[in-house]
């Protein structure tokens, strides 16, 4: 009864031991975002100052670890324009050129407040490491830190829907501690299975009215052929 | 007779011909005046400004790098063959040698500013801050915000930052290819932004922490020049000496002669330009005071056959002309340090800014200035001494060797 | 006596003279002399090289240019979205207003060129290289297609393809005939690049040309950064290079309207044509400087000259000479010292000038490179103009006669009978 009571009492006064570390949640929010491999049609809404610039509509293949495929279907100046994304390098495709180009990862990707890198598949809890800070009832806040120099964003803090363990916003710091940019996820829904944030918004920090968002209007998982990642599948 | 009374002799037969001597005086005094304001311009500009700047701004005085490492070879500045890897230990020798008041190892690559929608090509330049603080200029032409610091960041030249309203705070994309050739991108927060007024280096270098080069071109923790700084400039063939003694199997160590060819010739040309038209000007002179002189002796020859008959010796009559054509010399030189003497100090302490003509050159040729020395007005009263001295000498010697005789008889 | 008589009778007596007191002629003569030819070679060198320069850099930038409002000071990081819209139009009612203005629309971009593994950062320049009825090479191209090495320049404005510099082609390792990809981002933001066939490969011998830029035609490069009815810049080459000052006053109203601007050459060469002011100041001070030792020692020998001959001065006015006649014989005397002193001092002058317009003053290839804007080869030419001869000329004849006004008018002060007993 005593050794009862005292396991009890250890059960109730001790919720560490079943609280998550903050690496724990970054891994789950990391599994609640990605996929092993698909396809995926995204809408991608283009802002500056407040007005609506652009709209890009893609279809994409993706497969972790091997890499993801973009071609672009509306609008008509950039149909058939391909994006090929492989670990930290990335090529372009325009049709009438008879090879892809190669882009820095880090740059603007088509001209929106994302860049190239953004896309690129990374871990975060691989690439991070992560400790809590004071978050709300009903989220987790989690500073992320760079483990290595060749990320985007050494410094990211986020906050995480305790319920779903999905993300709710992202902050995105330079070297330097600078704001750069926010992520908001919104709209959670079934995406191939899962429920995860279908509309991303991303907003430049250092220009108000810059914003870009995108729409994951449709996902499913699908056997991607590893052979379609390479710059010479491009061409066709 | 004395000299004393001889030169109060000629001194007073300038006045018989005033006019012509007035001229002559002041054939004197606009040649030793131009050539008092020459030699401190020419001193002031190209010696002390062009290659002052030149070494501060652009070369240092003495460069090392990996044999591998081209110059003229812009593209290929970051490659594995044309960086130094262990430089930290190398930098701590240059820094104990003698005359070395600083010492700056830097990775300098070809690459872009922007904001993100455009672009500027610019030669990215990695250094370490500490160093680069004793050893360069980028702090005391900082004009707005703050010297590297621990964080990062990147500075601005002014003419870079005004292209694209960078203010201190802003975000910079600073652009550059890797050592395995593929593009890169930081984007960095404006530190700080430094004006020099040489275009090169305000609107096309921008500077950025070693570490963050090294991160941009994905070269680990390397360099691809040292720069050193001396105490001197004359120390710079010792110090040359010195460092291919120690490092010379390994780096080629070059002079910044190496690199200010086109400056020196310059410097040679100008300066070939104002001996010649110095020469000039003095000739004329002299010819000028000859043929007064020649005309003075021959208007008084039965003046000086006098002197001769009542005992004046053959020398004396010989220095009664010297003297004359050098109390010419004397008060025009005297009036030529006054003539020259303003230009010179309006140039020494105010100058001409001649900074636009770096956008056209890459030279930093910022300011055209006088730097006289206590000696100047010495060689130019010499100067108006001595080419009077030779103007009066031919006439000189005719008045002494005439026949007595011959010159009482001259109507 | 008759005028005709007179004249006859000053030059004869101002040969005579000049022979006669050979010292003070030949010094005379020796300072007009040097003084001819320091003007001639020193307008051959300095504003021989600065027109043949400005020539060149016409060449290369046009007489005039019309950009939208805000470019040209950000043209190093070419806004895009700073371009002409409906530029066609806009030439059309420019070349009203000017029927002999050649007009010639371009686009410059930032492009990344690539080919295989390698690529290189060029400023590229879509360009319609032929105006006109008559479809003439615009002037600003003629360097470029004079200078074609290997392949072709464009046969018209429908000739499609890139001109690339032998250092580019180097640096890529590609050749004739091959194509090139040039990807930039366009003016809408994103990424755009088009693959063009390589049909000239040039070597103008301008570092910044022959490291900076390729040529490619106007729609290839219109298609790259998405502006089909827009350009950046409309270039303006007129007959006679005055014209392209007043020619903006003319067109200020399509300027006005379509929000534009209007360069002509001294803004488009700013500093250059600041540097020209600098040098023409300098030289002006090395004139005067010179004038002036050159006027004083002149006049000290004509002040010595007339002194000397006062009693024949006086025996001449006592036989009837006016004054004026006198006057009139010094000066003969004096202007006849100048004709032959700078006749002798440009024909030197001019010699060398002559010899370094042929033969190129050598300039090493560091220098080459500090001017890299200017200087297309390793020598630099002077050039042979009427200027430096009739200016120097001229002013070597005025000076002599200048300088003796003061001795001249001494002399008029004089009384017969002071001139007479002068000694």
């Amino acid at each position: 009864m005593n050794r009862f009571f005292i396991w009890a009492l250890l059960f109730c006064f001790a919720p560490n031991l079943h609280a998550m570390s903050a690496q724990d949640i970054v891994k789950a929010v990391d599994d609640n975002l990605t996929f092993r491999e698909g396809e995926m049609n995204v809408s991608i809404i283009d802002y500056k100052n407040g007005k609506f610039t652009k709209k890009l509509v893609a279809e994409v293949q993706f497969k972790k670890d091997s890499g993801t495929l973009m071609e672009f279907t509306d609008p008509p100046r950039e149909k058939n324009k391909r994006i090929l994304l492989v670990k930290d390098n990335m090529w372009m495709f325009v049709p009438g050129i008879s090879r892809p180009v190669r882009l820095s990862g880090k740059d603007s990707f088509m001209g929106t407040s994302f860049s190239n890198r953004d896309l690129m598949d990374y871990d975060l809890s691989n690439d991070y490491v992560s400790k809590l800070l004071e978050g709300t009832e009903n989220e987790y806040r989690i500073e992320m830190n760079a483990t290595n120099k060749s990320v985007t964003y050494p410094k990211i803090i986020m906050s995480v829907e305790k319920k779903r363990l999905l993300p709710v916003k992202q902050e995105l710091y330079t070297l330097s501690g600078n704001l750069i940019k926010t992520i908001e996820f919104s709209k959670v829904r079934d995406l191939g299975g899962k429920l995860r944030p279908s509309v991303y918004l991303v907003k430049d920090v250092l220009t108000s009215g810059n914003e870009t968002e995108v729409v994951f209007n449709s996902l499913k998982y699908k056997k991607i052929r590893e052979s379609i990642f390479s710059p010479q599948n491009m061409v066709r | 007779m004395n000299d004393k009374y001889i030169f109060s002799i000629s001194a007073k037969n300038l006045k018989r011909r005033m006019r012509r001597s007035v001229l002559n005086i002041t054939s004197i005094a606009i040649t030793s005046g131009i050539f008092l304001f020459f030699i401190g311009f020419y001193r002031g500009t190209y010696i002390a400004m062009m290659r002052e700047s030149f070494i501060q701004l652009k070369s240092a005085h003495v460069q090392m790098h990996s044999p591998a490492f081209d110059d003229k070879k812009i593209q290929d500045y970051v490659a594995k063959e044309s960086v130094i890897k262990d430089y930290p230990p190398i930098v701590q020798k240059i820094l104990k040698m003698k005359n070395v008041t600083g010492v700056s190892p830097r990775l300098i690559s070809a690459g872009f500013i922007g904001n993100g929608r455009e672009k500027l090509p610019v030669m990215v330049t990695g250094c370490d801050p500490e160093l680069e603080r004793n050893f360069g200029f980028i702090n005391e032409a900082l004009k707005e915000g703050a010297y590297l610091d621990a964080s990062g960041g990147v500075l601005l030249g002014r003419k870079a930052a005004d292209l694209f309203g960078f203010k201190v705070g802003d975000l910079c994309y600073v652009q550059a290819q890797t050592v395995h050739n593929t593009p890169n991108l930081l984007i960095l927060p404006v530190t700080g932004i430094y004006e020099t007024k040489f275009h090169e280096l305000d609107k096309n270098t921008v500077f950025i922490r070693i570490d963050d080069a090294n991160l941009l071109c994905d070269t680990g923790d390397s360099v691809n020049k040292i720069f050193v700084m001396l105490e001197r400039m004359n120390d710079t063939g010792a110090a040359v000496s010195a460092l291919e003694k120690e490092f010379g199997d390994r780096f080629d160590v070059k002079p910044w002669e190496y690199y200010a060819q086109a400056l020196l010739e310059g410097e040679k040309g100008d300066g070939i330009f104002y001996a010649i038209f110095l020469t000039i000007l003095l000739f004329i002179s002299v010819t000028t005071i000859m043929g007064t002189m020649y005309v003075n002796v021959y208007e008084r020859i039965r003046e000086m056959a006098t002197l001769r008959a009542i005992g004046w010796q053959r020398q004396e009559i010989f220095k009664l002309v010297v003297y004359e054509s050098l109390a010419i010399g004397v008060i025009g030189s005297l009036i030529g340090l006054i003539l020259g003497g303003i230009p010179t100090a309006y140039m020494t302490y105010i100058g001409f800014d001649y900074s636009k003509m770096t956008e056209m050159v890459s030279l930093p040729i910022l300011r055209l200035i006088s730097r006289p020395a206590l000696y100047d007005p010495f060689l130019a009263v010499s100067v108006g001494i001595v080419s009077t001295f030779f103007g009066g000498l031919l006439p000189a010697i005719k008045a002494s060797k005439m026949i007595i005789t011959d010159a009482l008889r001259v109507n | 006596m008759k005028i005709t008589a007179k004249v006859l009778f000053y030059l004869k007596l101002g040969a005579r003279n000049i022979l006669k007191y050979k010292k003070r002629s030949l010094q005379v003569g020796v300072v007009i002399c040097i003084g001819g030819f320091v003007m001639t070679t020193m307008g051959g060198f300095t504003d021989g090289m600065y027109d043949k320069l400005l020539k060149d850099m016409f060449e290369g930038t046009s007489h005039a240019k019309v950009f939208r409002k805000g470019y040209y000071e950000k043209q190093e990081i070419s806004p895009l979205e700073l371009s002409i819209e409906g530029y066609r139009g806009i030439i059309g009612r420019i070349s009203s207003a000017g029927p002999g203005v050649k007009i010639s629309p371009s686009i410059s971009a930032g492009t990344v060129v690539s080919f295989k593994d390698n690529s290189l950062n060029l400023v590229c320049q879509g360009v319609e290289p032929y105006s006109g009825k008559d479809a003439d090479l615009f002037p600003a191209y003629r360097t470029y297609a004079g200078s074609v090495r290997e392949g072709r320049f464009f046969k018209n404005n429908s000739d499609k393809g890139v001109l690339i510099s032998s250092y580019a082609a180097r640096n890529l390792a590609c050749g004739l005939g091959e194509s090139i990809i040039l990807f930039t981002a366009d003016s809408y933001g994103s990424f755009n690049a088009v693959e063009l066939e390589v049909i000239g490969i040039f070597k103008t011998g301008y570092k910044d040309k022959d490291e900076n830029v390729c040529i490619a035609d106007l729609q290839s490069v219109q298609g790259l950064v998405g502006l089909e009815n827009a350009v950046t810049e409309i270039s303006l080459y007129f007959n006679n290079l005055k014209e392209s000052e007043s020619f903006g006053r003319r067109i200020s109203g399509i300027i006005r309207e379509n929000n534009l601007e209007y360069m002509d050459w001294k803004e488009l060469l700013g500093v250059f044509v600041w540097a020209l002011k600098i040098g023409n100041i300098f030289n002006f001070i090395i004139y005067i400087i010179f004038i002036i030792v050159a006027a004083v020692g002149i006049m000290n020998t004509v002040l010595i000259s007339i002194m000397n001959r006062m009693r024949d001065i006086g025996t001449f006015r006592a036989l009837g000479f006016t004054l004026n006649d006198v006057s009139a014989m010094i000066i003969t005397e004096v202007t006849l010292l100048g004709i032959i002193g700078s006749a002798i001092g440009i024909a030197i002058g001019v010699g060398l000038v002559y010899y370094f317009s042929v033969v190129g003053i050598p300039i090493s290839d560091e220098m080459k490179d500090t001017m890299g804007s200017f200087l297309s080869s390793n020598r630099i030419y002077t050039t042979l103009k009427i200027n430096f001869i009739v200016f120097p000329f001229f002013v070597s004849c005025l000076v002599p006669v200048l300088s003796s006004l003061y001795p001249l008018s001494l002399m008029r002060k004089m009384h017969i009978k002071e001139a007479l007993g002068f000694l």
